[in-house]
């Protein structure tokens, strides 16, 4: 029993970085539509400005997440002013193809700025060392980590369920000509959209760096395509139920690997696949009710 | 009191791409009227309407909305002037409750306190949706979720509201309904442009009307005048 806690315990981390980007991807693919795989380059980018602040520059940490968090926001809007405002309202796979566009572009730019190689990120020793609680150990960094994802994802659920903000975005989710019809300027909540969801990128990417203590050029790759499922599974254009859903892979996975057989442990990257198929057999809208028509 | 209108087409040309819809259309309601748009489907009146909210393209004439033009000029500012809709098919936001949608409607203002005000008053003009605040407005039958749309167009406190075939897909008796709430709304105030195939109700509770074909205003005039009209009473109200 306790070896199967310490599993859930050593996924918060992951489950917690996975939530918030699942939160921020589910945002924009409900708002406008768009399946967004350049949010790992804002995710990225927001990592690489935190490791720049804390680890080349030598700055408190607290400047290295309000770094993580301008990084991402200066990319994620001009990825969206330049790559998706020109090819609004037309179909999803031009979408895509302008997503995944982007996504290389800024990839690309950054190996070639700063190579493939891991950086190593500094972490004050203050997040560092665990906690015992009988055979189990906590580290501090899972709760610190969590403990932020939790604060934000309560002000996030908050604000889309209670605000006129978050009426006028799932107003916009379900019909923007409506909407517009009741006032809302849907190219401004748009922009505030975007700018939320780079946030959580940014701090997503700052956790990251924190979590693992290094950044790399492609490390985006893998969590946005974790975040796309975690937000489809979550009902689309649900935050709460995306979040929900980042901690259910990300413990899920945890748990699969720990007790899958050492000669299988190269199927790891299956189960999120599966636990895809298996939940969109049985309810396709996702777990929790989608915000889109 | 103004004599300005407070709505007015002049000459306008509309449609959809290269495909004009409506052509030189000249429409006018004063303040505290009903004009109601009659005619059979697919004659332009909703695209009428649709027009007047910027949502097709405006190729020649003018709009003008308490003397000020007000020619495409985008969707959500011309809502922020004073004009709501109700629109086809009812446009309700399913994913939203009956509160949530009803508060949808009240984005344009900024107190709390009138916003209750006019939740309360919502719920006085149409009781069964304070039973229904919670419910996913999905979950309406037909008739509430159309009263939850004209609720939803009242939240704000507008002066005109433009109805797109409200009584559509209504039994009869809810279609009675919407015509007495609609003009115990006129008598709030609030000046009405009513588009419906259901010509015995248009013209039952509206003050003037203009027959649509093709288009065009083929005919226009009070709307007692116009129910003792040959041609109106033989094609809309199936007298011979």
């Amino acid at each position: 029993m306790n070896y199967f806690i310490q599993q859930i315990l050593n996924a918060l981390g992951w489950g917690s970085i996975i939530a918030l980007l699942a939160a921020g991807y589910t945002m924009t693919f409900g708002i406008i539509g768009l399946v967004n795989f350049a949010y790992g380059e804002v995710f990225m980018i927001g990592a690489f400005a935190a490791y720049f602040a804390v680890t080349v520059f030598n700055l408190p940490f607290w400047v290295g997440i309000l770094a993580g968090i301008i990084g991402a926001l200066v990319i994620g809007l001009a990825i969206e002013r330049i790559a998706f405002k020109p090819v609004r309202g037309s179909g999803m796979i031009t979408l895509f193809i302008t997503s995944l566009g982007a996504s290389i572009i800024v990839k690309n730019l950054t190996l070639m700025l700063f190579d493939g190689s891991l950086k190593n990120f500094q972490v004050p020793k203050i997040y560092s060392g665990v906690y015992l609680l009988g055979d189990i150990i906590i580290f501090k960094k899972n709760i610190i980590i969590f403990s932020i994802t939790i604060i934000l994802g309560i002000m996030l659920v908050y604000l889309v369920k209670n605000t006129k903000l978050g009426i006028a975005m799932r107003g916009i989710s379900y019909d923007s000509k409506i909407s517009e019809t009741l006032g809302v300027n849907t190219e401004r909540t748009i922009i505030i959209t975007f700018i939320i969801a780079s946030l959580l990128g940014g701090i997503a990417g700052t956790l990251w760096g924190m979590l693992y203590g290094s950044v790399k050029a492609d490390m985006g790759a893998i969590p946005v395509v974790d975040a796309f499922i975690a937000s489809v599974i979550g009902g689309v254009g649900n935050v709460f139920g995306a979040m929900v859903s980042g901690y259910i892979l990300a413990i899920g996975t945890g748990i699969f690997i720990a007790y899958l057989p050492q000669e299988l442990v190269g199927l790891k990257p299956l189960f999120v696949w599966i636990l895809f198929f298996i939940i969109l057999i049985f309810k396709p809208s996702g777990l929790f009710r989608a915000n889109i028509k | 009191m103004s004599t300005i209108p407070l709505l007015e087409l002049n000459d306008v040309v509309a449609g959809y791409g290269k495909i004009d819809i409506i052509n030189k259309i000249s429409i006018r309601i004063n303040r505290g009227g009903i004009v109601t748009l009659l005619g059979s489907n697919a004659v332009g009146k909703s695209t009428i309407l649709k027009t007047i909210l910027s949502q097709t393209s405006l190729k020649s004439g003018e709009i003008k909305y308490n003397g000020i033009d007000i020619s495409n000029l985008a969707t959500y500012k011309i809502a922020r002037m004073g004009i709501s809709v109700v629109p086809e098919g009812r446009g309700i936001f399913a994913n939203l409750t009956t509160k949530e949608n009803l508060l949808a409607g009240a984005y344009l203002l900024k107190s709390k306190q009138e916003i209750e005000k006019n939740l309360n008053r919502v719920y006085s003009i149409f009781p069964i949706l304070k039973d229904r605040v919670n419910q996913l407005a999905e979950s309406l039958s037909g008739g509430e979720q159309e009263m939850l749309v004209i609720g939803r167009a009242l939240m704000s406190k507008p002066n005109l509201i433009l109805l797109d075939e409200p009584s559509l897909g209504l039994a009869p008796k809810l279609v009675e309904l919407v015509g007495k709430i609609i003009k115990e709304i006129n008598n709030e105030g609030i000046s009405i442009l009513l588009v419906e195939q259901n010509a015995k109700l248009a013209l039952d509770i509206s003050d003037y009307g203009y027959l649509i074909r093709k288009g065009e205003v083929v005919l226009e005039g009070n709307c007692k005048d116009l129910v003792k009209n040959e041609k109106i009473k033989e094609i809309y109200l199936g007298i011979i």
